[in-house]
């Protein structure tokens, strides 16, 4: 097997992976294939770049994480009175607001309806077993930004989890 | 949200320095409070550690996962000066010893084109990768076998059973997913205690006609391969060259699978 069938390999065994990672990011399953496809296609072509010392799921977490950045800032979402970066929307901005309530109606105890900002860490740290300090890096956010979205995350859930039991009582 | 309260998940998370984890367990030990809380999260954690989990069962795409296997990839980076120097050698050699530079020329532009020898091809390259694997032999662990069933055989289309093979010195060691002829393939891998990995392989057999039931034995890459065919399946095992019982171990798996 040359270097290069197995550096395919590996990405193929991956794509469940980073599928799921590229989910986390958009919210849209279209829109996560799409990015996937992207990401998988920048990744063959920068493949000689990448070092076989170092795991390659961070590797193509980052280059996904990468392409949706340049994604949404090429869409240039419309909000209020001009055109601003999606990054810069409230949508993707974490904010400990006092409605987690309203937001734990929304999620429902599912966590593909939780925030985007808030369903990236939980899913690297629960599913993936990345650190904060990993998670910090690659998302591109201060530690303590990482830790309070995780924990929004879990009290979100478990808001909505609990509505849950007590509108089946 | 209080700061002790945000302290509770990373604590959950092992992400608490020595003071903070003892102060966070001291509290829990004394705050019933504080313990319910931490309950709701756990159960939170659970929750959406399921749903993750649910996500990576989605059958992988495997127009995405051929068009990489097809794709042309460019070879490492070389410098001009050495491209330069190779072909100047390739020259010299070509001039000095006839046929001898010609058949060095695939040293300068290797063949791109990789010929395919079926599913066991395949799989024996992706036995090469993964078996000298240590951390990172398998993607779920035997820890969770009932979900590695019901991924893989959801994805490949095929019930299955995970094997016991604890009777040839070889424990479970977890599940991969694999693609070979670009068609998913799921993976068992058992390590005996030297560390040897045996893995045993499974491929829906959609739209082939069955063969005979026999077992056949062949060496790929140097690694040996038990294959057989039963109720719409293939299956194989892969074990090191010169490994005696591996007929012995698909025989049983056969009936265990």
């Amino acid at each position: 097997m040359t270097t290069s069938d197995q550096f395919k390999a590996d990405m193929i065994s991956l794509l469940p992976r980073l599928g799921r990672f590229a989910l986390s990011l958009t919210r849209s399953k279209p829109d996560a294939d799409d990015l996937l496809q992207d990401a998988c296609s920048t990744a063959l072509s920068k493949w000689t770049q990448y070092d076989p010392a170092h795991p390659m799921d961070r590797w193509m977490f980052r280059i996904i994480r990468n392409t949706w950045i340049s994604e949404i800032r090429k869409r240039k979402v419309r909000v209020g009175q001009g055109q601003v970066p999606a990054d810069e929307t409230d949508e993707l901005r974490v904010e400990n607001t006092a409605d987690d309530t309203i937001l734990a109606k929304q999620v429902q105890g599912k966590v593909a309806n939780l925030p985007a900002e808030l369903s990236q860490p939980l899913m690297l740290v629960c599913a993936e077993g990345y650190s904060y300090q990993e998670v910090s890096d690659l998302l591109d956010v201060p530690i303590g930004t990482v830790m309070s979205r995780i924990h929004r995350a879990r009290k979100t859930l478990a808001a909505a989890f609990s509505q849950e039991e007590y509108a089946t009582r | 949200m209080t700061d002790f309260s945000i302290k509770l998940s990373a604590y959950l998370d092992g992400e608490l320095n020595p003071v903070d984890t003892k102060e966070v367990e001291d509290r829990l030990s004394n705050d019933p409070e504080a313990q319910a809380e931490m309950d709701a999260l756990m159960a939170a954690d659970a929750l959406a550690l399921e749903q993750f989990d649910q996500q990576l069962a989605a059958p992988i795409p495997m127009a995405l996962a051929k068009t990489i296997k097809s794709a042309p990839i460019d070879r490492p980076v070389r410098s001009i000066a050495s491209v330069w120097g190779s072909i100047a050698a390739g020259l010299v050699l070509f001039v000095l010893g006839g046929t001898g530079g010609f058949m060095i020329k695939d040293q300068i532009s290797p063949p791109t084109t990789i010929a395919s020898a079926g599913w066991l091809q395949d799989i024996s390259e992706y036995h090469a990768v993964y078996a000298s694997q240590g951390r990172h032999l398998v993607e779920v662990g035997a820890d969770e076998a009932d979900h590695i069933q019901t991924w893989l055989g959801n994805t490949v289309g095929a019930e299955f059973t995970i094997p016991d093979l604890s009777q040839f010195g070889l424990t479970f060691e977890g599940g991969r997913l694999l693609v070979a002829n670009a068609k998913p393939v799921a993976q068992l891998m058992y390590r005996d205690a030297s560390g040897t990995v045996i893995a045993l392989c499974l491929q829906s057999r959609t739209n082939q006609p069955t063969p005979n039931a026999d077992f056949n034995q062949t060496t790929l890459n140097g690694f040996d391969l038990v294959s057989w065919a039963a109720n719409g399946v293939n299956y194989v095992v892969v074990g090191p060259d010169g490994r005696s019982d591996l007929t012995d171990i698909a025989n049983f798996a056969a009936n265990e699978v």
